[in-house]
């Protein structure tokens, strides 16, 4: 079994919003990007393979095990950050120690201890008294302290100033390095994703409209840039996402469709960033599923 | 064994509080008690921080703890159970508080009167249920709604209770046609009775909780 991974045909209904349907499987050993707009999804997605939430329909698999077989099992194999802490305000790094070693089988103390000293984290100070910074790496210590297969992280990097990004980039690298253990990352972060992701998925409107490898998602696109009397009805017409303004235009094409270049464009890789602009503007869905 | 260890969390976020409330308890006691009156005093001061100090972990957490206390290796009814388990061991210490300022106020040389035994009993039974049908509620409107709704219920629920209690009596004392003769006489079977009917309500909460929370998100 090589997906660490597998979500079917979940399906999890509100009043004001549907997640549809959503299906997909990541392998062990890589990093899978989860990005969308603010309300696409994405978050509900995470909670439901976290098991904060339940679903309507379907089901989740970590390593073959679902939660309805062994809840334990199932969720000593998560690891969760999330966009803000979730530890109780009035806990300390103290409370927390006792409450992880009381909890989890794998907790290894000394590696807890470790990352708290070497991210120099007061060991009784309230955590409500804790920078974001201070409250992520926590969070960190107590994902990594433990054995988990799947880190799960919901805007885990947003708001943390470019070393502390850094930082946690690599702890994700390393993460996966053994090849067993894989990470669902939620981000707006996009350039993140394009520094560690392996896997990327577009969500919009409760639906997945995305989901490709970053590699081919990336040679699947051309940006083209060229003045506005260049621009052709054939780019207009392709042109997956299109933005003119009083100097020239820029498109987002499929990569098929190369030959519509001429020399007069200047033609580039697109970002994820990008990509993501231009497909959402444009919400042409049915041309994307398509390739 | 799960259970315990879900009631550890509670006992440590409400540990400041159990403290300051013993110690509020032992000065307040050692006022009062001196006074033949006094024991009637504690008795209510502890039915009320017993409700208080049972609900204050509904009263703390928050939803975005999910992301840790949910994500705790634990199945719903052990989380369930190690709430009612917190429940349970605070009535337990209020209890032996109570029956430690029984023996303290005979041991300053007063008497306790016969029926203080029932009436006691009957205010643990009170407790008792007051706390099962707000954990009911607590865990039926969910973590999102139960900051609103606690103030209400905190002050609402144990003064109807309290306060029906004694209307109750009043009315059956002044009512001719009621014959409470034999509740009297048979104070100590009646209080007893109350005590098992309200474990009894208490443990069949504990079902509905767990049935509650498996159909809930942010459970």
């Amino acid at each position: 079994m090589n997906n660490l991974l597998e979500v079917k045909g979940v399906t999890k209904t509100y009043q004001s919003f549907e997640l549809q349907n959503i299906s997909f499987t990541l392998p062990r050993g890589f990093i899978m990007g989860y990005v969308g707009r603010n309300g696409a999804g994405k978050t509900t997605t995470l909670n439901l393979i976290t098991r904060i939430c339940n679903p309507n329909k379907g089901s989740i698999s970590i390593n073959g095990i679902t939660y309805e077989k062994d809840p334990i099992a199932y969720k000593e194999q998560i690891g969760f950050i999330g966009d803000e802490s979730y530890f109780p305000s009035d806990f300390t790094v103290k409370t927390i120690r006792i409450v992880m070693k009381d909890q989890y089988q794998s907790f290894d103390e000394t590696k807890f201890n470790q990352f708290i000293k070497e991210w120099n984290l007061p060991e009784k100070k309230k955590i409500d008294t804790f920078s974001r910074g201070m409250k992520v790496k926590l969070m960190f210590a107590c994902a990594l302290s433990r054995e988990t297969s799947l880190l799960i992280l919901d805007e885990a990097t947003n708001g943390l100033d470019p070393m502390m990004r850094e930082e946690i980039l690599d702890l994700l690298q390393n993460y996966i390095e053994d090849g067993k253990r894989s990470i669902l990352f939620s981000t707006h972060m996009l350039s993140d994703l394009e520094q560690i992701a392996d896997y990327i998925i577009f969500i919009e409107d409760g639906k997945i409209i995305l989901d490709d490898s970053k590699d081919d998602l990336l040679e699947s696109y051309i940006e083209v840039k060229g003045k506005k009397e260049d621009l052709t009805r054939a780019i207009e017409k392709k042109a997956i996402g299109l933005t003119k303004n009083a100097y020239g235009f820029e498109a987002l094409l499929s990569s098929e469709d190369a030959e519509l270049v001429n020399k007069n464009f200047v033609v580039e890789r697109p970002t994820i960033d990008k990509i993501m602009l231009h497909i959402l503007k444009n919400k042409e869905v049915t041309y994307y599923e398509s390739f | 064994m799960k259970a315990f260890k879900f009631c550890k969390i509670d006992l440590l976020r409400s540990r400041a509080v159990i403290a300051l409330t013993t110690l509020i308890m032992i000065v307040f006691a050692t006022y009062f008690i001196v006074d033949e009156e006094g024991l009637g005093f504690v008795a209510g001061y502890l039915a009320v921080i017993t409700v208080v100090i049972s609900i204050l972990p509904f009263n703390l957490e928050q939803r975005y703890e999910s992301g840790f206390i949910d994500m705790l290796p634990g199945t719903i009814s052990q989380r369930v159970y190690g709430r009612y388990l917190y429940a349970f061991l605070i009535m337990v210490l209020c209890s032996l508080l109570g029956v430690a300022s029984m023996i303290l106020f005979t041991c300053l040389g007063n008497k306790v009167e016969g029926y203080f035994g029932a009436i006691y009993l009957g205010m643990v039974s009170i407790v008792l249920f007051v706390v099962t049908i707000e954990y009911i509620i607590f865990y039926a409107v969910g973590k999102t709604k139960t900051q609103k709704v606690l103030p209400i219920l905190q002050i609402m629920l144990p003064m109807l209770i309290f306060l029906g209690s004694a209307r109750l009596g009043e009315y059956l004392e002044s009512n001719a046609n009621i014959d409470i003769t034999w509740l009297v006489d048979n104070k100590y079977m009646v209080s007893v009775a109350a005590f098992f009917v309200s474990v009894l309500i208490f443990l069949a909460s504990i079902k509905i909780s767990t049935q509650i929370c498996k159909r809930r998100d942010y459970a």
